[in-house]
């Protein structure tokens, strides 16, 4: 029995053997020829795949076209691929003389439009998007692969549905924010995940002290434009639940180029832009702005008329006194800062390999200036993948990029100082009667800059503001980011359906930042501690993710095709910081920490955070129509206390290819028609770490000892705030795939949310972490690609709309007020309302005269005092400012005659109703034209720029210049307008926050224009290039809006569910133009 | 399958094999999730030793300095000496008695916040002693004594500020806890105050001598700005005298008056007592240092030499009333009587807006830049001698002892330059005024004004003794009657609770003042 057993093993052994003998022995050969003329292709690459695609042997053709390779296995197929070529396939079977005759690749050289079916890779199973039954998003980079982007983000801005992508400034290197789907949280992040080469980046979690460097470097610009291969969003939670938590916002999925087969490319592209700032707001001359000081004055009763001696004798235009001139100007001061920007960008890549190497190098650098003087942004990438096969059962792969730049800009957005350093919005509100140099008494301009002390001439002017142009040319905020990223991975086919990868991804960040404000910029006294004031500091971070995958694929007879995979992941996280604060170094020439005179802070910081999930992923397709795919993901993260660290998140998604089934058959017409449903859960951890604990801190002095303080509670009930997602598809592809859209809608629930609670004061904590309160999103988007022309002339229209409605479903009693104060706004989290709901005051004109400032009752009958008179309109209690004649009328909707919370109603939602993009290309022989326009509709956006520039009271704005539009101020009584008086009193609440400054932020752009020359086949040939092209690029030339400000696009931080839209003044997105070349032979 | 026979590739295969197998075992070692904060301890690493309460008293110090705002303006703003010069928001309405409960001067966070760091060392530091074999018992009852002075201090400013309040004995600890506590009314907090100074009187350091320092103003700045027992005798006087048990009260003035460490500072010497400060008359006084890098603000509330723009608060001194009286000394219009305490004392003679005593730093007044440059480093003083002796004088008044409480009044005033003066005799509340008035000379802008009004307006159960001072000092004799209204009722001496807190402690209920309203 043994032996019978024994040799039938025996028997088998040998027979597999043999019969590998006898394939090795397999020999197949033939020539490759032009099917146009049948000549011979000398140096066409022939390569031997089995049957899941791995390269097993590859060889070229001889100086005839011939070839010979020799076969190892069964069920092999031959690609032949020869540049200019179409490429063919062709299953070896029996054949030992394969004759491959090429067709000449004609469409490549004009144009290749990618039609429908694309390959999606999440980042750990390779799926044909036509079998994805989650929502995905691959964007199609052939349009944008000749924009003048240097960044991503400028790539893929409104071109993704469902994808919200602003700038935070229009200045050089400002970060930006992207959203998807809506906010989802109250208190945690809702930024995307980013994930570069199978490289996370965490995001910025939370780190407190480094508040500057967390808004202005985004992982996107590590970045180079020109090196990527392929953009994917992941939507919902059936695709991003194989990242875990980190993914529960979305995930944004960058692969670089990388090298390919027998083949060398070497590619060099060029740009130059010029860069022009949008139109400004009018602002007042310096002759107007005088006449509104004292007119303001008048109007608080502080003006002397005394022809002996005046107040403001400064501004009255008397030609006898010494400062004269310095008084007299009509100075643009948002003139004086802007300029032309311009930016250089040059890349260069080489890409190439063999049978079992491929490579890929790419260096790029990127030197902008921008718009407003004293800003600038400098970058260097570089990137190297390779690929490595070791052997058929073994493979390497890595991807390594390091980029460093540098920001430079002058805007200082700090706490320390009543307002902001932002020179464009000093520009506006500096006086236009001052010059940007000293002038002596006869009027010559000398060479200083005229800084007025603002000790001594504090009755004229903000103390805070210094003369901008002086700012941006002495001030600088230097902001460098350097990154490392590297992911490395090993493929081992343990047997033929069963493969294992083992990959670790490492990700190092170093943000240094600093400032300097010499003395002579702000010229305040010796012992101000705004006097040679400095900003030092540092954060690093380490992101290092270990995982291992083990897939099992099988494909039985085409009818099943099963995916299963497990993954086990952990990540560590940990990050350092630093920050030296300090001011009064003996002389503006000596600058840092050595020198300083007065220690302001000192502060480090460090951080570790870890996670560790276990997770199941299967994909099943039936027929080639019917698909089910799930996941469970078992993760467990630091944050939480040991009860809670754990939580189970499955998902689970169909899908019907309804197109395939026979009955569809006489529909013609459609190439494809598939349904998807998906369910599934995502957590959200906090961003802090250590919550759990209770820690105690040594920060804190007393007599010559450290104290130690308790930081917190112990948070024993903390838990995975979680998001249940529903979302329903369809994807369709018509008439030849001519015509393709898709359409979702969605449902995102989230439930425990992670919020700070404030607590009683009494119980000496401020607030504490806990899980409470609901959120939902709701939305539809809709994406269409159209070839309308396909002959001779090309020409094809895409466009998609996205629309998200958010609402606070549930949040219990006591916090129902939670308010935010902002510029005057209250911003509220209401049960019912969506976040980024804010109130106000209602605005309704300007009192003509004193008699009209009375109390009125419901009925419109003005209320009397006891005495008879009339009740007087006050601000917030009875005691209150008076209204009179000129001031602003804000509705008293309770009619109690005090303006005050009370008449405080919603007046602004600053999500919008909806947005997207649409564009259109038109191709022509050599000759493309491209041009995208994006839009958003329905925002609200507080105009904080207006609101300080038709301000006209004191308080921070003392003295500011304003808007032309306050020409046609209230003025005497009587006057009817919708401007009120000016008075420069901080007692007067003329600018109280109201919907006076809200306004409609939608917006229409015409985001890019292109037109590109591509050298026609002939000429390359001539000069041995394999693409030349030449394009001309205009990037936002055109705006449609009703918005007042400079520019309607406003970013809303993700990072803050309390953020809503606010113009405060940033630099304006550029209209811009480039010149590009892109050259690969 | 077939190259499992080709042995060469094997051992190739395995060394991969085996380097994944490795990573993978590495990077189980991480997987743990435990994840400790460098830069802080947790709870349950603390706690081990004596060092970790004497650093977690010194974190408790450090809170308190957090409140030094909240004692000013409690104690003074709504008093007649002190006028707000630069408002930021809520100061004005104090000011004028318009106080409502969205003023965030009604917000008692700091207080609590040291409360609670206080009740924390309350309930760990047993363990840590029980960790600690060289941590005695006794060292454990100076702490305990330490922490239950310093929380009676902290409940005797918010008995004197709020009419009813929730009184906290456990610290905040963990998010299983009832955060919403039901207020307590102020009698009965005082009178569990008066049960903690009484525990702690016995329990805490007598002095500093038992351990080394590195210098003697180190030393001196713990013997002023720690707890001992003189400052538990001192709190206890104060606390006896609001509470209207007045022997009490002269018992515990006496163990300060005949205990030889506390002297009055010589008359042209009293600017001493605010800087640098530390003098013999000083009992308690909160510290603050430059050299230690600790430094405050109280200084720069009153001068703009530390670099900020505005004075929040100047002197009060509207002529023909009895705070400019006050202000200038009572016989400043006689140049041959002086009060040390008046021009270049109080306030500066070159610009009189100035209050000097904390502005300043010796009697020369006309420094633009008076105290040390950028030592922003002004003790708050909770308790001096002059303030122990008045106390004392008001008690004796109170038991009828009228000829001692004046004898008390005199030495007070003669160290102040008044020389040959005698008082008559008058009736139990004229002397109590003469008293009064006396501590508005002595303690200007010493955050205790108000509660000093308040303490003998509900003595002699007559609002006039505040509305008359407060009336006469700020208004128009036209609107003196408005102004008087104002603090017409008991209740309305006592600030409201902010709105934000009674939103979240639905337990707490508004001061009925304030509800009327």
């Amino acid at each position: 029995m043994k032996i019978y057993r024994n040799s039938k093993y025996l028997v088998f052994v040998l027979l597999l053997a043999f019969s590998n003998i006898i394939y090795s022995q397999k020999i197949i050969k033939g020539v490759v020829t032009d099917k146009s003329d049948n000549s011979s292709l000398p140096g066409a690459n022939i390569i031997l795949k089995n049957v899941n695609n791995r390269i097993l042997l590859g060889t070229v053709t001889d100086p005839n076209g011939r070839y010979t390779i020799q076969v190892p296995e069964e069920n092999t197929i031959l690609h032949v691929t020869f540049l200019g070529y179409t490429k063919q396939e062709i299953p070896v079977g029996d054949k030992s003389v394969i004759n491959v005759a090429l067709e000449r690749e004609t469409t490549k050289i004009d144009e290749v439009v990618v039609v429908g079916q694309k390959k999606v890779s999440d980042g750990y199973m390779n799926i044909d998007q036509r079998n994805l039954a989650s929502a995905v998003v691959n964007l199609d980079l052939e349009e944008v692969v000749n924009s003048s982007a240097t960044s991503v983000t400028e790539m893929i801005q409104g071109r993704a549905p469902g994808v919200q992508i602003t700038a935070n400034s229009g200045n050089p290197g400002a970060g930006y924010t992207i959203k998807i789907r809506g906010n989802t949280s109250l208190n945690s992040s809702n930024e995307p995940l980013i994930v570069i080469d199978n490289v996370p980046y965490e995001g910025k979690l939370g780190l407190t002290n480094v508040s500057d460097l967390t808004s202005a470097h985004s992982p996107l610009s590590d970045v180079n434009p020109a090196d990527i291969e392929s953009i994917v969003v992941l939507k919902d939670a059936a695709s991003t639940a194989i990242y875990g938590s980190k993914g529960a916002n979305g995930v944004v999925l960058i692969k670089t180029k990388r090298g390919k087969t027998n083949r060398t490319d070497v590619t060099f592209t060029g740009n130059v832009s010029i860069q022009n700032a949008p139109k400004n707001v009018p602002l007042l001359s310096g002759d107007d702005m005088k006449i509104l000081i004292l007119e303001g004055e008048q109007n608080r009763g502080n003006l002397v008329e005394d022809p002996d001696d005046p107040s403001y004798p400064e501004l009255r235009d008397d030609p006898t006194r010494q400062d004269y001139y310095n008084y007299n100007n009509n100075t643009d001061w948002l003139k004086e800062i802007q300029r032309t920007g311009y930016t250089f960008d040059n890349n260069f890549s080489l890409r190439g390999g063999g049978n079992t190497t491929r490579y890929s190098f790419s260096v790029g650098s990127t030197n902008q200036t921008g718009t407003t003087s004293g800003t600038r942004y400098d970058r260097l990438t570089t990137g190297f993948n390779l690929d490595y096969t070791i052997s058929d059962k073994l493979s390497f792969k890595s991807s390594t990029g390091y980029t460093r730049s540098k920001t430079v800009t002058s805007e200082i957005w700090e706490k320390w100082v009543d307002e902001k350093q932002n020179p464009t919005a000093t520009a506006g509100m500096y006086p236009s009667f001052l010059p940007v140099y000293k002038r002596d008494v006869d009027g010559n301009v000398l060479d200083d800059y005229y800084i007025p002390n603002p000790n001594l001439e504090n009755n004229l002017f903000d103390r805070t503001k210094y003369n901008p142009y002086a700012w941006t040319e002495l001030v600088s905020y230097n902001k460098h980011n350097s990154s490392f990223r590297t992911n490395l991975q090993l493929i081992l086919d343990i047997f033929k359906r069963f493969n294992f990868t083992s990959r670790i991804s490492v990700d190092f960040s170093d943000n240094n930042s600093d400032y300097f404000i010499p003395s002579v910029a702000t010229n305040r006294n010796w012992n101000d501690n705004m006097v040679n004031r400095s900003k030092i500091s540092d954060w690093n971070t380490q992101n290092v993710i270990q995982e291992n995958l083990l897939s099992y694929q099988h494909n039985i007879k085409d009818i099943h095709l099963i995916t299963i995979m497990g993954v086990t992941k952990m990540s560590w996280w940990k990050e350092k910081s630093f920050t030296e604060e300090s001011s009064n170094s003996g002389s503006f020439a000596l600058e840092g920490m050595d020198a300083t005179n007065r220690w302001l802070s000192l502060s480090s910081g460090s951080g570790e955070y870890k996670t560790n999930s276990f997770m199941g992923n299967f994909h099943y397709v039936l027929l080639d129509r019917y698909i089910l795919q799930g996941t469970l993901n078992y993760e467990g993260s630091s944050k939480f206390g040991y009860s809670n660290r754990y939580a189970t998140f499955p998902t689970l998604a169909v899908s019907w290819r309804i197109s395939d089934e026979p009955f569809m058959s006489a529909f013609e017409f459609i190439n494809d028609l598939k349904f998807r449903y998906s369910w599934g859960y995502a957590g959200n951890d906090p961003k802090d770490k250590y919550l759990f604990f209770s820690r105690y801190s040594a920060n804190v002095r007393y007599l010559d000892k450290i104290g130690v303080t308790p930081d917190n509670i112990q948070l024993n009930t903390l838990r995975w705030e979680t998001t249940k997602t529903n979302n329903l598809g369809m994807d369709v592809y018509l008439f030849s795939n001519r015509w393709s859209f898709t359409l979702e809608v969605y449902e995102k629930y989230t439930e425990d949310l992670l919020m700070e609670r404030n607590l009683p004061a009494s119980t000496g904590i401020e607030k504490y972490w806990t899980n409470f309160g609901d959120v939902r999103n709701r939305g539809i988007e809709f994406s269409t690609d159209i070839r309308i022309l396909d002959k001779a002339v090309k020409w094809s229209f895409n466009f998609n709309i996205s629309t998200n409605r958010n609402q606070i479903v549930y949040l219990p009693e006591d916090n129902n007020m939670s308010v935010t104060w902002e510029e005057g706004y209250p911003i509220k989290a209401i049960m019912g309302d969506p976040i980024g709901t804010f109130y106000g005051l209602k605005y309704e004109g300007v009192y003509p005269t004193d008699e009209d400032a009375v109390v009125k009752d419901a009925n419109g009958n003005i209320v009397y005092e006891l005495d008879g008179e009339p009740k007087e309109i006050r601000y917030n209690d009875r005691n209150g400012y008076v209204f009179v004649g000129g001031d602003a009328i804000y509705s008293d909707l309770n009619h109690d005659g005090l303006i005050n919370d009370l008449d405080r109603v919603k007046i602004g939602d600053a999500n919008p109703d909806f947005f997207g993009g649409f564009g259109t290309r038109l191709a022509w022989k050599a000759w493309i034209l491209d041009c995208f326009f994006q839009y958003q509709v329905g925002n609200d956006v507080i105009n904080v720029a207006r609101k300080n520039l038709e301000a006209m009271p004191g308080g921070a704005n003392k003295n500011a210049n304003q808007a032309t539009s306050v020409l046609g101020r209230w003025r005497k009584s009587g006057d009817i307008t919708d401007i009120p008086r000016v008075t420069f009193d901080e007692n007067a609440h003329n600018n109280e926050g109201s919907d006076r400054y809200v306004e409609d932020g939608s917006y229409m752009r015409l985001k890019t224009l292109s037109l590109t020359y591509n050298l026609p086949q002939e000429l390359l040939e001539k000069f041995k290039l394999q693409n030349l092209s030449v394009f001309l690029n205009g990037y936002n030339l055109l705006t449609f809006t009703n918005y007042k400000g400079q520019d309607p696009e406003i970013s809303i931080a993700s990072t803050n569910p309390w953020a809503v839209g606010m113009d405060k003044y940033q630099t304006a997105r550029s209209i811009s133009y480039t010149l590009g070349l892109k050259l690969t032979f | 399958m077939m190259k499992i026979m080709d042995m060469k590739f094997n051992i190739a295969n395995y060394k991969y094999l085996l380097s994944i197998i490795i990573m993978f075992v590495l990077s189980t070692c991480e997987s743990m999730l435990d994840t400790f904060p460098e830069d802080s301890k947790i709870r349950e690493e603390y706690w081990k030793m004596q060092d970790d309460v004497e650093s977690a008293i010194i974190g408790s110090y450090n809170s308190i300095q957090d409140c030094v705002l909240k004692f000013f303006v409690w104690g003074e703003l709504r008093g007649e000496l002190v006028k707000v010069s630069i408002d930021p928001g809520g100061l004005e309405d104090i000011n004028e008695h318009l106080i409502n409960e969205h003023n965030w001067y009604c917000r008692w966070h700091e207080i609590y916040s040291a409360i609670n760091k206080v009740n924390t060392v309350l309930k760990f530091a047993p363990l840590a002693q029980k960790n600690d074999d060289t941590f005695s018992e006794e060292e454990l009852d100076e702490y305990i004594g330490e922490c239950l002075t310093l929380r009676a201090l902290l409940y005797f400013y918010l008995v004197r500020t709020f009419f009813e309040f929730p009184y906290i004995t456990n610290p905040s600890d963990n998010d299983q806890q009832e955060f919403s506590i039901p207020a307590s009314s102020g009698d009965q907090v005082l009178d569990s105050i008066v049960s903690d100074l009484l525990r702690a009187k016995d329990i805490v350091r007598t002095d500093f001598d038992d351990l080394t320092f590195e210098n003697e103003a180190i030393k001196l700045a713990y013997e002023k700005g720690r707890v001992t027992k003189p400052v538990v005798w001192a709190i206890l006087t104060d606390v006896y005298l609001t509470k209207g048990e007045y022997e009490n009260a002269v018992v515990y003035a006496d163990s300060i008056i005949y205990d030889t460490r506390f002297q009055l500072v010589g008359g042209s010497q009293w600017m001493l007592n605010f800087f640098p400060g530390n003098t013999t008359e000083s009992i308690f006084e909160l510290q603050f240092s430059k050299t230690y890098y600790d430094e405050g603000k109280l200084a720069s509330w009153f001068t703009t030499d530390f670099g900020d723009d505005n004075i929040l608060f100047t002197n009060r001194r509207n002529r023909n009333t009895r705070t400019y009286k006050y202000w200038e000394g009572d016989d400043y219009a006689n140049p041959s009587v002086k009060d040390f305490r008046g021009p270049n004392g109080t306030f500066s003679a070159e610009n009189k807006e100035i209050i000097w005593k904390w502005a300043g730093k010796d009697r020369s007044g006309g420094s633009t830049y008076a105290r040390d440059l950028f030592s922003n480093d002004a003790n708050w003083i909770f308790y001096r001698l002059a303030d122990i002796i008045l106390m004392k004088a008001e008690a004796l008044n109170r038991l009828q002892q009228p000829d001692q409480a004046i004898d008390l009044l005199l030495e007070i005033r003669e160290r102040a330059g008044y020389t040959n003066e005698t008082i008559e005799t008058g009736y139990e509340n004229s002397l109590e005024e003469l008293i009064l008035d006396e501590r508005a000379r002595e303690f200007a802008a010493e955050g205790k004004r108000w509660f000093d009004l308040v303490r003998i307006a509900k003595r002699q159960d007559n609002y006039e003794i505040i509305a008359d001072r407060i009336a006469d000092a700020i208004a128009y004799p036209s609107e003196q009657g408005i102004w008087k209204a104002r603090v017409f009722k008991p209740l309305s001496w006592y600030f409201p609770i902010h709105r934000d807190e009674l939103d979240l402690n639905r337990m707490l209920t508004q001061n009925p003042y304030y509800e009327e309203k």
